[in-house]
């Protein structure tokens, strides 16, 4: 009964004007089990049935809610950032003291890599590259700092260089447990899916953690499979006994994510909103919070967490989505300096990170960039650098926009013929499909 | 599109689980505890107040390499328990009894009060079953405190006051020859400390008895879950790291398994895997310096059972200082003298040679690692640790 409660709730917070959903949210945030408590009094005095009726259609087998503080406690925002700003410090200062003292490199590497991740700052995870570079230096057989390289690299989208540490990596006795995670996304990327479904499938059987459950969550996302993605991404969510905030908030902007793209707005935002709680200053969490609320409508609320993002740090897709915000609202002057920076941004960037921006910078050409071609010829190297179904669907995409019909009906061949989910690519763009005529 | 992006970025990449560069004392100790560090316990030490003989000092270390500046988790609960104990065999069969009675001393921690650069955390101390005090962190209290309740608390940031070559014994347990450099893995790292220094005849059952002393980290909220625990040093990391000598469970890192056991409880589900652990790796010590002094019999080594019962113990009414740490447990498995000391472990004390001494070779010969003091050694005045380096 409580199940079929907290579905009738879920509906509810799907289909609601904003203000219903806020209302209920701070209800749900509080506990789950409030929420099933006044769920029941709901169902008591009729209204289940009222509300069932009224939004009948939708179907979510499970209940799907972020833990909350009280389930979950989390080291607040403020300690956890003070206390990596202190490591950090205090590996500086080790270097200061001695520039050949690999462990301080290897720390420093780390905790760069981390900060980069947290504020989505590419020259962050250079820099946590560079360290490790000189970890692997002084160190030449240094597993870890070659492991870390790794997927700093896969991060920045070198591909070549992330395959190149971890098979010496491997070379060196690092166990295959260990680079498996790394091993599956560097053949995901290269449109080798058999091999990267089976390696995601067996991690997370035989080694259940988070990031093996999450990373199980999207893979069954992305083949369609939304609900066993979404009861391990649940899994996931158990798994976690850390009080540290960043892994849930991250898994809570995955778990946003899972229901932004299948355009489940209400439901995206709160996941989003939980991860904002715990990290106020996680930009990947507040940016999609406010891509969310956009699309919901909500446009203040949306640029408020769009402009704290951009007062602290020049997050180019931010910048970007501030811009189109400010000219939604008749701010001609503010959208078009915000565009000219976002440019800025994106040119920048693609100079120093090419593999990793192709794609976002994409999309910003193709909107209010204003500059199509660009955006095709990045696809188009897009494409070459990942030979993905993902990769083709997007070119298609772009060069349907620009009137390209038989190249971007080649491009979708292209997708559908290596895609690990061809009916679930049909399904998700059947006016594409039609179009090309199969 | 751009979430095509992100998705390939994020949740590839995000998985943080490296292993940390140096593991000592307990430092560094499992795979949960590496990922979070400000849940690591690395140190418990338990001694006579060298200021005040009829006062107990327990210290909690925390959060190894814990930079310039640190603080406490808001959502973690930090623990000492206390328990009489007694000797319950000797020899082959040296064990301690545990009684059911329980003192506790705790902390938790406030969330960080920022005014400018200027940042304060509070903390409320409870003592198990006398009352509540509050402190401020990095803030040393007077004795004029202690006047009131008969304990006083330091909670902050300290130099870390262990010392010891960890490479040197990793290499030496891979290699099988002793291999030390005699560098202080820990040189000039901070950590965060919180220190209870107590009237043992307020607070003890027995002013003079023998007691087991645990440290404990676990969550707040309304389950809580037990992230880490110390009973001695460097169990988790000299002696159950590396399963290449295990028979039966060469795949398992069993020190997540032992960090979330309570330690004065039953034994937990995973007893045998770490009893497995224990049987293979206190052997392969044993033989680093070419002679087994500890032979096994059907597999399982003389220690064993005394090291599964994890807990520092200390008897009040015998003296502790530089040395005296596991004598307690050293006299009754040779079996053939009382134990001379109170035990318990004095923060000076060189852990890594009294450990190898006994381990490697039963006593017979004294074995080091060449690192034979801390950053700079604790002082006889509250709270004993040093200041941290800046």
């Amino acid at each position: 009964m409580a199940v079929e409660n907290d579905q009738i709730l879920l509906n509810l917070v799907e289909v609601d004007s904003s203000s219903q959903m806020k209302i209920l949210y701070r209800k749900l945030n509080s506990s789950r089990r409030l929420s099933r408590f006044i769920l029941s009094l709901m169902s008591v005095v009729g209204l289940t049935t009222l509300i069932g009726t009224s939004v009948g259609g939708q179907s979510e087998p499970l209940v799907d809610l972020p833990a909350s503080p009280q389930d979950h406690p989390t080291t607040s925002a403020a300690i956890y950032l003070s206390n990596l700003n202190g490591q950090f410090r205090s590996a500086r200062q080790r270097i200061a003291n001695d520039p050949n003292d690999a462990t301080a490199h290897k720390i420093l590497s780390k905790l760069y890599y981390l900060r980069g991740q947290y504020r989505v700052d590419l020259d962050e995870i250079q820099q946590a590259v560079a360290h490790a570079s000189a970890c692997l230096k002084l160190e030449p057989g240094d597993t870890v700092c070659l492991l870390l390289r790794a997927k700093q690299q896969l991060t920045l989208h070198r591909f070549e260089l992330s395959r190149a540490d971890l098979e010496r990596a491997k070379s060196l006795g690092m166990g295959a447990k260990v680079v498996a995670a790394i091993e599956a996304d560097l053949n995901w990327n290269a449109g080798r899916y058999a091999p990267a479904i089976a390696a995601i499938r067996h991690a997370a059987a035989t080694h259940p953690t988070l990031w093996t459950l999450a990373r199980l969550a999207r893979l069954e996302h992305d083949l369609g499979n939304f609900e066993a993605a979404q009861k391990a991404f649940q899994t996931a969510e158990a798994a976690v006994t850390s009080v540290d905030p960043l892994p849930l908030a991250w898994l809570n902007v995955q778990r946003g994510f899972h229901y932004f793209t299948r355009r489940k707005l209400a439901h995206a935002v709160l996941f989003y909103t939980e991860a904002v709680r715990r990290l106020p200053d996680y930009v990947l969490a507040r940016e999609h919070l406010a891509e969310a609320l956009a699309l919901q409508g909500q446009v203040e609320a949306a640029v408020e967490h769009y402009e704290r993002i951009v007062s602290q740090t020049p997050h180019a897709e931010s910048l970007a989505a501030l811009a189109r915000l400010y000219r939604r609202q008749g701010k001609p002057a503010k959208a078009d300096a915000l565009k000219q920076h976002a440019t800025q941004r994106y040119d920048t960037l693609l100079q120093s990170y090419p593999e990793a921006m192709q794609w976002h910078a994409a999309g910003f050409f193709l909107g209010i960039g204003q500059n199509p071609e660009r955006a095709l010829t990045l696809l188009e190297r897009n494409v070459t650098l990942r030979p993905t179904s993902e990769s083709s669907m997007a070119l298609a995409h772009a060069q349907l926009a620009g009137g390209g019909q038989v190249d971007a009906c080649r491009s979708l061949a292209q997708a559908y013929a290596i895609s690990p989910a061809p009916a679930n690519l049909r399904r998700a763009t059947p006016e594409l499909f039609a179009r090309c005529g199969f | 599109m751009r979430h095509q992006m992100f998705l390939t970025i994020a949740a590839v990449t995000f998985a943080l689980a490296l292993t940390r560069p140096t593991a000592a004392a307990d430092h560094i100790d499992g795979p949960s505890t590496t990922n979070d560090p400000p849940t690591d316990i690395t140190d418990l030490y338990v001694f006579p107040s060298p200021e005040h003989p009829d006062r107990l000092v327990l210290v909690m270390d925390i959060f190894p390499n814990a930079g310039a500046s640190a603080w406490f988790s808001d959502a973690l609960e930090y623990r000492f328990r206390m328990r009489p104990v007694s000797i319950s065999g000797t020899g082959a069969d040296a064990s301690f009894k545990v009684a059911d009675q329980e003192i506790v001393f705790s902390c938790t921690f406030t969330n960080l009060i920022e005014d400018g650069d200027l940042k304060t955390q509070h903390g409320s101390c409870k003592t198990t079953p006398q009352g509540e005090l509050e402190v401020t962190v990095n803030q040393i209290v007077t004795e004029r405190d202690y006047s009131v309740s008969g304990v006083r608390v330091f909670a902050g940031l300290r130099l870390d006051p262990f010392f010891i070559d960890a490479k040197g014994i990793v290499v030496s347990k891979h290699t099988g020859k002793l291999s030390f450099t005699g560098v202080n893995s820990l040189n000039g790292l901070n950590c965060l400390s919180i220190i209870f220094e107590f009237d043992t005849a307020k607070f003890l059952p027995n002013p003079k008895g023998m007691y087991g002393v645990v440290a404990e980290i676990r969550t707040q909220g309304k389950k809580p879950i037990l992230l880490d625990t110390f009973g001695r040093p460097e169990v988790t990391n000299v002696i159950l790291n590396n399963a290449t000598f295990d028979k039966s469970n060469k795949a398992i890192d069993v020190r997540d398994l032992y960090n979330r056991q309570d330690l004065f409880g039953e034994p937990g589900a995973y007893a045998e895997a770490i009893r497995s652990r224990f049987n293979a790796n206190l052997h392969r010590l044993d033989s680093l310096d070419g002679n087994i002094d500890w032979p096994m019999t059907d597999d399982v080594h003389p220690l064993t059972n005394l090291h599964m019962l994890d807990f520092t113990v200390i008897d009040l009414a015998k003296p502790v200082g530089t040395g005296s740490w596991f004598e307690i447990e050293r006299a009754i498995v040779i079996g053939d003298h009382q134990h001379e000391t109170g035990g318990g472990r004095w923060l000076n004390d060189d852990i890594s040679d009294l450990q190898y001494t006994f381990l490697i070779a039963r006593g017979r010969e004294n074995i080091g690692d060449d690192v034979d003091q801390a950053t700079k050694p604790a002082t006889n005045r509250f709270p004993y640790l040093q200041e941290p380096l800046k």
